[in-house]
């Protein structure tokens, strides 16, 4: 053994010697041969034209040449390419983990809160945390997916409780319990309350005189003292009363804004997001793509208990999948094959004890839920009841993409085809245990505005309205989107550069699974009074599964982009465009049109003034008939879903013309105008499909009567029409010039500014409109209107640190100033026109978007407007009583406060290798402690009771929030 | 026993000669440099806008830290040169197709000592076609480049410094690294966009400041690439004006500038052709000045470097890094 090593040992030395010295001479002359014996041996040379010829190529040249092939290891089969796998982040996995923190301790108290006395904090806790990490897929022994196989996952937790301060008028401790003696109304006066049990005519009434206190139709007697004796309470309505809040400050002005909450949401989410990539040859790519978010939101309370009338709570969950292959057929050839889907899902949470059943508990038949009631009581108080107590609404769609870009010459040319198919399973009734409306007309003087009280109404027990929806079984939407587009990208000259395109769009009606869907038809007959207008059923009497016709629709584009005088420092761009939007699927009723399916009765009082339609005594009626009703007159006597069916989609124009300027210092100075055209576009109530004339105002306090009332409707065996917000019939049109300057970095300064001036005109963003048969007269500036906003995005990284002017020398005090970068965002915007409107409709509900009056000669501006006087109320006043107002909708010139908001950011990064590095993130948001001024009360009351507060601005919002992050890096 | 001490001697003798010729072999010979050399590169721009081409080696004086210190080489116009093009196109068929004819047409124009090499970025730093004279090679292989996969700039971009530096160290020739791209930040695989993941996270500020992600991407990769003294050219094909790209594009050219070389961005195809003659006409006309490193005091050091013309008239317009890092002694 011993002769063995001996015997080895002396050539394996000799050996090791040669290879050493065969290396360290390769190395000291710079050869080309590798360094590892492991690596494969060097390609051949490239031919060049130096070699080829002959020639002996330059011999630095060489040189280098020869270390780029030591540096890229082996070629490939091919001889001169490869892949350097080993090198790049590309091939090592990278991401972030990072934890984001917020907590009341760090914030200011927020302005809202300070101005109601309050002096700590609203409750704020949050966490928001989560990782990213991308990089190939490696499994050991198994599979290398470097330069192949790639993946990058992100996960996201948030976990929050974050309170909100809300401010409400909620009766007084007297009035809860019937005593109303300290009731005023707006203007601080006392105010009546009489009692409907004493009701009579009026024998000295002169019809030919205006209703007035001295000239009344009806009488009345007033409660003794204002205070409704004890054995008038309804026994109900004092029960429910314990469910609701007392009243806990006093902001005024009078009784109002009495009750204060800073009551907490709580949001626990988990998502993720992953994508795999994968190139299957050189000319093929796969990905896949997967995201899914799920949690539970709770709502915040307005109180506590089951008569919460704040939002309701409930878990959700969303996602979407989505697997795309993309097959590059030549170098001018690529296709795009793609499948994806995506789906929503909302469920509530019981609110209360869902073992009770709460109308029993309070004694109140005829409700078709074990839920609570909603309450509404005219006058502003705080509602009292769930929200919407139960609803699962369940979303997805399918969707297929195949597309094609072919290069030929000057031309580009695209085509692509798509084709998305929606579901939507939905069980959501608006109001399953019934809402009920107590309104003042029936504590006041009938014919007499500014008397009466809703909370007065309600001890009496006195429903002046209610509605009810009964939904017997979800509904199952779908409908189906075909899009097949074609583009070219023609290069007309140097310089010019033309693009054109037209889609074509193929909408479907939307089904519903088991053909559960209906609607009113105008065209056909009802037969119960022979006049048009009949409830009509998907899929019987010849008529097809959807309601509405497929539409095809033609949508063109086109755009120019050129520099003009050959500078290639200047770019203009004009471009027009036409879009149809598509069927929706479902609108903001989620059983909109399932009428006879599902049942939705009204019951509406005789006459509001006079008398209560039921009371909480006798319970809701049952006097309506119980779905399923398949029958042409199911819907009479409701407010019907109207579905349209003339296959009109809504239409978006736009055109733009640009001009891009490069400017000295890395700048670019960006001008565009914007034009915007939009017509049939979905509304809700601008349209009264069975209005109300206005011609009709002059039968004044006869409107009252709702029989007499209803029957001058165009089709009178239905009330209003209800639309589903899917009625195309809104226009709008605006123009903006946007300036926006660009600033690359340069000097650690990075930033843009953006200052945009416009204008948008509807007549459709305020909702009803006053005259439904003059729509002209409601173009005016949209609500949503702003004139001027500007905002500016900053970034300056300090001077000082690694690869950075100062304190680059890696000395502690480069570690400790080094690498800080400071961001911000200013924004400051302008406020939207103001809508000015009277304090009492009185026109028997005839008009829905009643205007005020504006008076001539009388400036509605003042000189420096502030919180205490806005503008000036005295340039408008309240119609009179079945008149209609002259101020426009929205006034031209008259705009709420503006808004600013301040933001900033402070990053510190440290390096921890040279590959991880820590962050350290400060964001303050509004950072000065800024109070940006609520919206003025715009309600113009009459002279006789004016509105207070008309042209004031109660309080202010806002208050600096702090956020803390670190993140790790790698 | 003689004989077995004997055998013992000789192996003892054997084996410190094997470790002797290993240690001689070793040892680097005399003509290695003991200090590393940096190698810069300068550009001269004369009152009239051009390029300066006539510089020798007695035009410059280099001052590191306000110190002069001795030039030992200098590379100018006429000399030779490596050009590393890297294709990251991963967006569009027709600017692609522009790009691909511009590179063509525009090369073809080099000098002969000029050698490009061609790679792609995307899934890895791939190379098409090693560094040669071969024009018609060099179009045949631009021709196949495609549009596909996942950008791959940002993270090439250290391995291409890695090898141009290598290349340079080994040979008097300047390097220079031009990257011809389309993409966008929502073309990585990285997370840039910083994407919602719970979109029914109301309360969610950490987006507000939405191009962060990005900006410290773009950071990271710049304060990295600072070690490096290789000039990075780009030619970005879609100069894109939201705010995510607009920070990416700001990084790029950061990142550009600061190697001395330059960024430029088309925002109509028809830039394409002029953007590339103007990076290019710069790429020919730099200089690399080489000088010994100094002993390491800091990792990094003030670089400033002064030019005369045949007259000895100093040029005022003279571009190069402001800082360079020194290599570890």
């Amino acid at each position: 053994m011993k002769f063995l090593m001996k015997f080895l040992a002396i050539p394996l030395l000799a050996l090791y010697s040669c290879v050493v010295f065969a290396q360290s001479v390769n190395q000291s002359v710079g050869d080309a041969e590798p360094q590892n014996q492991n690596k494969p041996a060097a390609p051949k040379p490239t031919p060049t034209p130096a070699n080829t010829s002959g020639r002996r190529p330059p011999s630095e040249l060489q040189k280098a040449l020869d270390e780029f092939r030591v540096q890229m290891g082996a070629p490939n089969a091919k001889g001169t390419a490869g892949r350097l796998k080993s090198a790049g982040r590309q091939n090592s996995l990278t991401g972030r983990v990072y934890e984001n923190l917020r907590n009341d301790l760090f914030d200011a108290i927020p302005h809202q809160v300070r101005q109601r006395g309050g002096t700590t904090k609203s409750l704020l806790r949050r966490n928001q945390f989560g990782l990213t990490v991308s990089g190939p897929v490696r499994m050991p022994w198994l599979y290398d997916g470097r330069g192949k196989t790639y993946f990058s996952f992100s996960y996201e937790g948030t976990r929050e409780r974050i309170a909100q301060s809300y401010l409400f008028t909620v009766p007084t401790d007297r009035q809860r319990l019937g005593d109303f003696s300290d009731l005023v109304d707006s203007a601080g006066q006392p105010l009546t309350l009489y009692d409907p049990a004493t009701t009579r005519l009026n024998p000295n009434y002169d019809p030919t005189k205006a209703i007035a206190l001295d000239n009344l139709q009806y009488l009345r007697d007033a409660f003794a003292g204002n205070v409704i004796p004890d054995h008038r309470l309804d026994a109900t309505a004092r029960a429910l009363t314990a469910l609701y809040p007392r009243a806990n400050i006093a902001i005024g002005p009078f009784l109002q804004n009495n009750y204060t909450i800073n009551s907490p949401f709580a949001n626990r989410a988990n998502g993720v997001i992953t994508r795999l990539d994968h190139r299957l040859d050189e000319k093929q790519q796969l990905s896949f793509s997967m995201n899914a978010s799920r949690g539970r939101r709770l709502s915040p309370e307005f109180f506590s208990g089951p008569g919460n009338s704040g939002a309701p709570s409930y878990d959700y969950e969303s996602g979407q999948m989505t697997v795309q292959n993309t097959f590059t057929a030549s170098p001018k050839v690529v296709w795009n094959f793609r499948l994806g889907t995506s789906f929503n899902s909302q469920t509530s949470l019981p609110q209360g004890d869902a073992a009770i059943d709460y109308p029993k508990q309070f004694n109140l038949s005829g409700v078709f839920s074990k839920a609570l009631p909603r309450f509404f009581f005219s006058g502003s108080y705080l509602s009292l009841g769930p929200r919407q107590p139960v609803f699962r609404d369940r979303s997805y769609n399918y969707n297929a993409t195949v597309g094609v870009s072919v290069n030929r010459d000057a031309h580009t040319l695209r085509f692509n085809g798509q084709a998305r198919r929606y579901f939507a399973n939905v069980f959501s009734p608006a109001t399953p245990a019934g809402a009920l409306t107590f309104s003042t007309t029936l504590t006041g003087l009938p014919g007499l505005r500014n008397t009466g009280n809703g909370f007065a109404t309600f001890l009496l027990g006195q429903v002046t309205r209610a509605e009810e929806t009964i939904v017997l079984h979800p509904s199952y939407w779908r409908n189906t989107f075909i899009d097949l587009n074609a583009s070219d990208e023609y290069r007309v000259r140097p310089g010019v550069t033309l693009n054109v395109g037209v889609s074509f769009e193929i909408s479907t009606p939307r089904i519903e699974k088991y053909d559960r869907q209906s609607t009113v038809s105008l065209d056909h007959v009802n037969p119960a009074n022979g006049q048009p207008g009949a409830l009509i059923f998907a899929g019987k009497d010849g008529l097809g599964r959807g309601l509405q016709p497929t539409t095809t629709k033609f949508e063109p584009e086109i755009s120019l982009s050129l520099n003009p005088f050959n500078d290639r420092r200047t770019v203009m761009r004009v471009g027009y465009s036409l879009n149809y939007n598509s069927y929706i699927v479902t609108g903001s009723a989620r059983h909109f049109g399932t009428q006879g399916f599902n049942a939705a009765p009204v019951f509406i009082s005789p006459n509001e003034q006079l008398q209560p339609v039921f009371t909480l005594r006798s319970g809701l009626p049952l006097n309506f008939r119980l779905p399923p009703d398949l029958d042409a007159t199911a819907a009479n006597g409701t407010e019907p879903d109207f579905i349209n069916r003339n296959g009109v989609l809504p239409i978006d124009q736009q055109w733009t013309f640009s001009l891009q300027r490069e400017l000295p210092l890395t700048m670019q100075l960006e001008a565009r105008y914007t034009g915007l055209r939009g017509t049939q576009q979905y509304v809700d109530s601008l349209i009264r499909v069975n209005p109300y004339r206005v011609s009709l105002l002059p039968y004044g306090e006869r409107l009252y009567d709702d029989a007499f009332r209803n029957s001058l409707r165009p089709y009178p065996q239905y009330r209003s029409f209800e639309l589903g917000g899917l009625y195309p019939a809104g226009d709008y049109a605006g123009h903006a010039l946007t300036m926006t300057l660009d600033k690359r970095l340069s000097q650690g300064v990075f930033g843009r500014v953006v200052y945009r001036f416009s204008k948008l005109m509807d007549n459709y963003s305020s909702g009803f409109p006053q005259d439904p048969d003059n729509l002209r007269e409601e173009w005016s500036l949209s609500t949503g209107d702003i004139t001027h906003s500007l905002s500016v995005n900053y970034t300056y990284e300090l001077p000082f640190g690694k690869a950075r002017r100062f304190l680059n020398d890696g000395s502690p005090l480069a570690h400790v100033f080094g690498s800080w970068s400071l961001s911000g965002i200013t924004s400051v915007v302008g406020g939207n026109p103001l809508s000015i409107r009277p304090l009492f409709n009185r026109t028997a509900t005839l008009i829905g978007g009643l205007r005020a009056n504006a008076v001539p000669g009388v400036d509605p501006h003042v000189e420096n407007p502030t919180a205490e006087q806005w503008f000036n109320p005295a340039a408008f006043a309240q119609p009179d009583d079945f008149t209609l107002g002259n101020a426009g909708r929205t006034h031209p010139t008259l705009r709420g406060p503006l808004e600013q908001f301040h933001h900033l950011s402070l990053t510190k990064r440290v390096e921890i290798t040279s590959d991880t590095s820590l962050e350290f993130v400060t964001e303050s948001f509004n950072f000065p402690n800024h109070a940006n001024l609520n919206e003025p009360d715009t309600r113009i009351g009459p002279a006789s009771s004016p509105n207070a507060n008309a042209g004031r601005i109660i309080g202010s919002t806002g208050g600096r929030v702090m956020q803390l992050g670190l993140r790790i890096l790698f | 026993m003689l004989a077995q001490t004997f055998r013992r001697i000789k192996f003892l003798f054997l084996l410190a000669l094997a470790f002797s010729v290993a240690s001689f072999a070793q040892t680097p010979p005399a003509n290695t440099p003991n200090k590393p050399q940096l190698k810069i590169p300068v550009w001269i721009e004369t009152e009239e806008g051009q390029f300066w081409l006539e510089g020798k080696r007695q035009s410059f004086k280099v001052f590191l830290d306000d110190q002069e210190v001795a030039l030992k080489n200098l590379q100018g116009p006429t000399s030779g040169t490596i050009l590393l093009v890297v294709f990251d196109t991963v967006v569009d068929l027709t600017r692609i197709e522009l790009a691909r004819h511009a590179v063509t047409e525009t090369l073809k124009n080099l000098p002969e000592n000029h050698w490009v090499a061609l790679f792609t970025a995307q899934d890895g730093l791939n190379v098409l076609l090693e560094p040669t004279a071969n024009r018609a090679a060099l179009a045949e292989k631009i021709e196949t480049i495609q549009v596909n996969g996942r950008a791959g700039l940002l993270d090439t971009l250290e391995p291409v410094a890695r090898l141009a530096v290598s290349m340079q160290q080994k040979a008097n020739v300047r390097v220079s690294v031009l990257y011809v791209t389309d993409s966008g930040v929502a073309n990585y695989r990285a997370d840039m966009l910083n994407p919602v993941v719970n979109s029914s996270d109301t309360g969610d500020l950490s987006r507000r400041f939405a191009d962060r992600a990005v900006q410290e991407r773009m950071s990271r990769t710049a304060q990295d690439l600072s070690a490096f003294t290789i000039p990075f050219f780009i030619l970005h094909l879609e100069y894109r004006p939201d705010t995510l790209n607009l920070a990416y594009q700001s990084g790029l050219e950061r990142i550009a500038n600061d190697s001395g070389g330059a960024a430029q961005f088309c925002r109509t195809n028809d830039e394409i052709v002029s953007s590339l003659e103007m990076l290019l006409k710069r790429l020919r006309s730099g200089y690399v000045l080489s000088f010994d490193a100094p002993k390491r005091k800091r990792a990094a050091a003030k670089l400033r470097v002064m030019a005369v013309d045949a007259s000895n008239q100093p040029f005022e317009r003279i571009k190069h890094a402001d800082r360079i890092t020194l290599p570890k002694n």
